[in-house]
């Protein structure tokens, strides 16, 4: 017996084919100059890229936010789920953001935030 | 399963169960994570929201749901994620009883995944107030898509073979 039908199939692959498209324009970005670090969407240091160094920001839980070769990240974090250590930014408007703690951390390009689009 | 004599106990009886079901598959999912996505969950979960709308219908999905996402926020004792779960779990129930109807079990459960995932990196767009978060979107939804495909798929077979 079949589960299922061939529309089902072109319909999930048309769906995650077209957000391929989107992911692949999405990732033509520029490298960014800077960060900013926000908490409760209020902004709270904006740090330079080239240079590597760590910045502690204490809210609701603790996050260290690590530069390093050019690239941003949370290396420490005490929030429950922990998601946020997973990733890493460098390319313009990229972020990684901790939800528990409402942090977020945002590559900016060479002159601030350009047009945020979506 | 289904007594004649009363049919609404025996859905009662079926929602209990169920609401059981999806919690234990709940804390089955957020045990497992996958490699190189953050944040992305299987969403096995999801099969009994599935099921329940085809067998329970819109109010008893509706009712499971809840008591999913509360009974699993507090066994976990993460109580930002509840914004996060509720508000996917019903729109997304909301979406698939909407369109069962007229598209077959698996495109109701890939549109049920889209909306799941869209409406959870809405909420953390609105949480964080970080509209950059919406970069994730297009990863949100090519995982949404295929989780949604297998696991209307296993719905298929289930109501197929559970009469």
């Amino acid at each position: 017996m079949k589960y299922f039908s061939k529309s089902d199939v072109f319909f999930t692959v048309a769906i995650v084919i077209g957000a391929i498209i989107v992911l692949v324009l999405l990732n033509f970005r520029s490298v960014g100059s800077q960060i900013e670090i926000k908490h409760e969407g209020k902004s709270i240091v904006i740090l330079p890229l080239n240079k590597d160094t760590t910045y502690e920001i204490q809210g609701k839980y603790k996050n260290i936010i690590e530069i390093k070769d050019g690239n941003a990240r949370v290396s420490f974090s005490d929030c429950p789920n922990k998601v946020c250590l997973k990733g890493s930014v460098s390319k313009t408007n990229s972020s990684v953001v901790c939800a528990p703690n409402s942090v977020s951390i945002t590559v900016l390009g060479e002159g601030g935030i350009d047009a945020l689009t979506g | 399963m289904h007594s004649q004599d009363n049919p609404k106990t025996s859905k009662i009886v079926l929602c209990a169960i169920l609401c059981g079901l999806s919690l234990v598959l709940s804390l089955v999912d957020s045990a497992v994570s996958i490699p190189f996505l953050p944040g992305i969950k299987l969403g096995i979960a999801s099969i009994v929201s599935l099921y329940a709308l085809y067998r329970l219908g819109l109010f008893y999905a509706l009712v499971i749901c809840v008591v999913r996402c509360v009974a699993a926020s507090l066994l976990s004792g993460n109580l930002t994620m509840l914004a996060f779960s509720l508000a996917g779990g019903i729109a997304s129930i909301l979406i698939m009883a909407l369109v069962k109807k007229r598209l077959s079990i698996i495109k109701t459960s890939v549109l049920g995944a889209l909306t799941h995932n869209l409406m959870q990196g809405a909420v953390a767009v609105i949480i964080t107030s970080t509209p950059q978060v919406s970069y994730y979107i297009p990863l949100l939804i090519i995982t949404g898509a295929i989780s949604g495909f297998c696991m209307g798929l296993i719905c298929n077979i289930l109501l197929s073979r559970i009469k």
